[in-house]
């Protein structure tokens, strides 16, 4: 510890005092306009009150949020939750007042309250909740508490479906705290919920429709008393400070039993608080004890919930389906953590006596809600390209494909230009390495294939390799793949899409070829399971993989061929994959792989339907308690549009969110309600690309590159980033395509000039990340001699743009480690330094002790001398 | 006379030692630079990396792997190791600092790469995914159960213990009963 540290420690402290004096008398300025009671409640987990009822005021402008906060604060615990006090405030968890993290499950802390205190609970779930618990509840552990969350208490403690909710005047509000603003009296009573409110009699607050909500009975567990009454009548119990006294005392027990008491009748709960009332205006027969100096607080409940998501959506009744609404139809309660300050628009929602949507209709607008969301996230406008500059950088990635091959399938027109300049880009890069797109997925090829083809362009001739030759990729990735790694190196998988990217323009197979298509046929019949299922391995069939390779035979569902020795012909196999499947449907229409029920094995399953012509909405072995597959989709639909991948809930994990859209999930659904529009429309299937019958040849229209795109190349900035990638590629390439014009000599030099730069700052990140890899670790082994690296690394980061540093991996270690040489090296500087100058000290010390010396022997022997020459006068 | 320079000469060591064992550093540059220091209140978790399974499957393993250098016969690449736990730390970001420091080869997908939404680690001490057959690949536990979640979702807690395998046949080998009963 160096002093400086101890300053620089003492110097916080003061500051620390000072902001905390100077923020002392603003609150007091404010106007107080009323006060309403608050209480904090966990009776649902045999918890009692957090805070007891108390009265708290409210000042002017102050919203439900800044009381929440206050309470908590002045009762001593920290409460963590998303948004802010005054945007989006979402209650997530309240927690011992000790806690000191700043932030819990990506919530914000309210900091550390003077008084601090613990939640000291111990949990005991009331009797009468346990039953519905087991039965509705994804995940349930009445031990979870302890096991997991230990003074922490808020959402996905002991089940999937609890949280904090509130109440104001026994009405769940339908706006988060931030927008809730108490008047004078209001009783305000904040409770916790083990079933989205089930419990509590909010269950309509949460909008009907958080994750696994569809499991709740509609009317909750059993009626729900209005207890404020009560509780105000136990708050003036409480401020009167008088219930020691014998009948008060048992007034005052009856009250808190009522209270805890979660299915107690309106009758138990009058007479509770009128009994408890009646003791109180009883003159006291003992002496009121002193009042803790505590301020005791006053919470009412405001629930928070989980994210609302669309009511269940449309009955199963199958063809005509209404359009899902996207909002309940009273705003949803509070707001959903993840998505705070967009709401959805709201379509119009689903009456049942609206006339019924067609079909392709319903898919178009579900497709609609999966792109609105999807540019949201993307940060494009609504009105805009989803391909946006920032996709693009993920074209020839799993996570760009598969939404360009969903828009050109629905028919809708993007930025498919630019992505298919960008895509080419890639696979020129990546074919220049070892493995070229893969050493050990041929999947790569094919994903990239059917993505080249949903752009316009031609995968066969994707590009030029490093010898000038196009490239293939239908060749190099399915039928030739033998040539480097063999085609089902990856499993089942392997073979599926290879065969599915061979059939999607029908593609020939040249003669001396490695793999055949009747030779890969095969390959996918021989891993026909005995219950009719496929599985990338094992024995038992899982929906997507049996999905897909029905969407693989689909073409060859006619042919009586033989294709192998003991394997069944295709439209046998066929006919026991879908009774495999149909087994496999569960009874909300969808599909269950790897244990979890997920959106994904659904939107596969309807995909393979589609692609063998089959209706999915009527086929009756497809309808399972009334819900066809598109109604076991929708399930999983959520406000913003997008699709969650499941709402199962893993205790291992509760900071994943399973109730939020997710880019998988809603790529696949795309793709399936491509699928759906398709069939609908008497168009070719999902992944046959063939053109259509009717459709107009497609002339070669001449390509301008208009003022937009002269525009973009003239704002290009001197100082180029990797952040325009994508940009500077995609307008080269259609500069390259585009007919002639004045000044395109000029364009062309400064576009392949900033490509060049781009390639070269690319180039320089990528050298950087192996350096830092390779030179800075381990720590301890750097020393003063590694200086010189260390500099040079740390000058070339800084050397790079703002955006081109945060791509370099790790640049804090870059920063340690230049911190560790640079400490090092000043403290060897210091000491020479200080040595030197001991040195020099020493040095003076010791001549002036000889020179006094010398004094004195002159002096003395001046002395001698005088006293020689007094001895001899 | 001697008496002086001695006295010198040790208050001069005395200074030098003091100066040699001392950092001269702002509190930032402290906390920067012994961030890694695990002490009597640091939080930890404890990582390890293993590929016993491959030893078990060497038939199946990619010919140009077959090698002590690629395969430890013990099948430990990375012992039990115990590092600080930074706050927000994901399993991912444990991995990534643990394969850094002990100079472990890793190769992985970034989470805008893929449509999980997570880093997916595609191979460590070059043992990629399908190098040991079609149902070989990198999983990891947290405190002995495999989660269903990517590596960069999974933030960890004080005391977690993290254990990358590599198995070769989707997970069986290793444990993982995750697979919700398919094809036991």
């Amino acid at each position: 510890m160096s002093a400086k540290k101890l300053l620089s420690a003492a110097l916080c402290v003061l500051l620390v005092a000072l902001t905390v004096c100077a923020g002392l008398p603003a609150t007091a300025a404010d106007e107080r306009i009323g006060s309403a009671i608050w209480s904090v409640e966990a009776f649902t987990v045999g918890g009692g009150f957090l805070v007891e009822p108390t009265e708290l005021p409210i000042y002017a402008g102050e919203n439900a949020a800044d009381q929440l906060l206050r309470l908590l604060r002045q009762s001593g615990l920290v409460c963590y939750f998303g948004g802010t006090a005054d945007d989006a405030f979402y209650l997530a968890y309240i927690a011992d007042g000790t806690s000191t993290r700043a932030k819990f499950n990506r919530y914000s802390g309210s900091g550390r309250p003077q008084n601090a205190r613990e939640l000291r609970l111990s949990p005991s779930i009331p009797a009468v909740l346990l039953p519905h618990l087991r039965d509705t509840m994804v995940f349930f552990d009445p031990d979870d508490y302890e096991k997991n969350w230990t003074g922490y208490l808020g959402e996905f403690v002991f089940t999937n479906g609890s949280g904090w909710m509130y109440t104001v005047n026994n009405d769940f509000p339908g706006v988060g705290f931030s927008d809730t603003f108490l008047s004078d009296g209001d009783v305000v009573r904040v409770q916790f919920t083990l079933a989205y409110g089930a419990d509590i009699g909010g269950l309509g607050a949460t909008g009907g429709n958080a994750p696994g909500v569809g499991n709740q009975p509609a009317s909750g567990y059993y009626p729900v008393a209005n207890k404020d009454a009560l509780c105000k009548t136990i708050c003036k119990a409480l401020s009167a400070g008088s219930l020691s006294g014998g009948e008060t005392k048992n007034a005052y027990a009856d009250a808190l039993a009522a209270m805890a008491a979660p299915d107690a009748s309106q009758d138990r709960v009058d007479n509770a608080a009128r009994a408890l009332a009646d003791a109180l205006s009883k003159p006291s027969d003992v002496p009121p004890p002193p009042k803790s100096d505590e301020p005791s607080v006053a919470v009412s409940s405001a629930v928070t919930s989980e994210p609302s998501a669309p009511s269940e959506t449309v009955s199963a009744s199958a063809p005509p389906v209404s359009e899902p609404p996207d909002t309940p139809s009273e705003p949803p309660v509070s707001n959903p953590p993840e998505t705070p300050s967009t709401p959805p628009e709201p379509d119009t929602p689903g009456d049942a006596n609206d006339p019924p949507v067609p079909v392709s209709d319903a898919a178009l607008s579900v497709a609609d809600g999966i792109l609105r969301w999807k540019k949201a996230e993307n940060g494009s406008p609504a009105d805009g390209f989803l391909l946006n500059d920032a996709f693009l950088a993920s074209a020839g990635s799993t996570a760009g494909d598969w939404y360009p091959i969903g828009l050109d399938r629905l028919g809708i027109s993007d930025n498919f230009d630019g992505y298919l300049a960008v895509l080419t880009d890639r696979i020129e890069e990546r074919y220049r390495e070892p493995g070229r797109l893969s050493a050990a997925k041929a999947t790569e090829w094919h994903r990239i294939a059917l993505a080249m083809l949903a752009a316009g362009g031609d995968p066969t001739h994707a590009g030029t390799d490093e010898n000038g030759n196009p490239i293939d990729l239908i060749a190099d990735g399915t039928y030739d793949r033998g040539k480097t790694a063999p085609l089902g190196r990856q499993g089942l998988n392997g073979w599926v899409w290879g065969l599915i990217a061979l059939d999607s323009m029908r593609y020939d197979v040249p003669a001396d070829a490695c793999d055949t298509r009747d030779g890969m046929i095969a390959e996918i019949l021989r891993q026909q399971l005995p219950d009719g299922g496929f599985a990338l391995n094992g024995t038992e069939a899982d929906p997507d993989m049996t999905a897909m390779v029905l969407q693989a035979l689909a073409p060859y569902r006619d042919s009586d061929r033989v294709y192998a020795e003991a394997v069944k012909t295709v439209p046998d196999a066929i006919e026991d994959a879908l009774a495999c499947l149909s087994a496999l449907q569960l009874d909300a229409g969808d599909f269950a792989s790897w244990g979890t029920e997920n959106v994904e094995s659904t939107d596969q399953v309807l995909i393979a339907l589609c692609c063998l012509g089959i209706d999915p909405l009527t086929d009756a072995r497809f309808c399972k308690n009334g819900h066809t597959l598109l109604d076991g989709i929708l399930r999983y639909r959520l406000p913003d549009g997008g699709f969650a991948h499941s709402f199962a809930y893993d205790p291992n994990n509760p900071t994943a969110s399973p109730g939020e859209s997710n880019a998988m999930a809603g790529e696949q659904t795309l793709l399936a309600m491509a699928a759906l529009w398709r069939q609908q429309n008497g168009l070719h299937t999902l992944y046959d690309f063939r053109p259509e019958e009717d459709a107009e040849p497609q002339e070669n229209a001449t390509v301008r590159f208009d003022d937009a795109d002269r525009e973009a190349a003239d704002s290009l900035p001197d100082t180029l980033t990797t952040a325009y990638e994508a940009t500077v590629t995609s307008l080269l390439d259609k500069l390259l395509r585009s007919e002639d014009f004045d000044g395109k000599a000029a364009y062309l030099q400064k576009l392949t000039d900033a490509k060049a730069t781009i390639a070269a700052i690319r180039a320089e990140i990528d050298a950087l990340n192996a350096e830092i890899r390779e030179t800075l670790y381990p720590f301890d082994r750097l020393t003063v001699r590694d200086r010189e690296t260390v500099d040079g690394i740390f000058e070339r980061c800084m050397a790079l743009s703002e955006y081109d540093r945060t791509q370099i991996e790790r640049f804090d270690d870059v920063q340690r480690a230049k911190t560790q040489i640079d400490g090092a090296l000043r403290g060897r500087l210091l000491a020479v330094v200080l040595c030197v100058a001991a040195a020099g000290i020493a040095f003076c010390l010791v001549r002036r002790v000889r020179k006094r010396r010398k004094r004195r022997e002159t002096e003395r022997e001046e002395l001698a001398a005088r006293y020689e020459t007094g001895e001899e006068p | 006379m001697k008496k002086d320079i001695l006295a010198v000469l040790s208050v001069l060591l005395l200074l030098a030692v003091v100066v040699n064992g001392t950092d001269v550093q702002s509190i930032d540059e402290y906390y920067l630079t012994h961030i890694d220091d695990v002490t009597p209140e640091s939080e930890t978790v404890t990582i390890s990396i293993r590929c016993d399974a491959v030893l078990d499957h060497y038939d199946q393993l990619d010919p140009a792997l077959r090698s002590d250098e690629f395969v430890p016969p013990d099948g430990v690449i990375l012992p039990p190791t115990e590092y600080v736990l930074r706050e927000g730390d994901t399993v991912f970001d444990l991995l990534d600092r643990a394969v850094r420091y002990n100079k472990i080869q890793m190769e992985y997908q970034g989470s805008d790469q893929n449509g999980f939404g997570s880093v997916y680690i595609q191979g460590i001490h070059y043992l990629y995914e399908f190098s040991c057959g079609p149902y070989s690949g990198w999983m990891y536990r947290v405190d002995g159960v495999y989660p269903h979640y990517g590596c960069s979702s999974y933030v960890l807690r004080d005391g977690q213990v993290v254990e990358w395998v590599y198995t070769c046949d989707l997970g069986r080998d290793v444990g993982a009963d995750w697979l919700g009963g398919q094809g036991k």
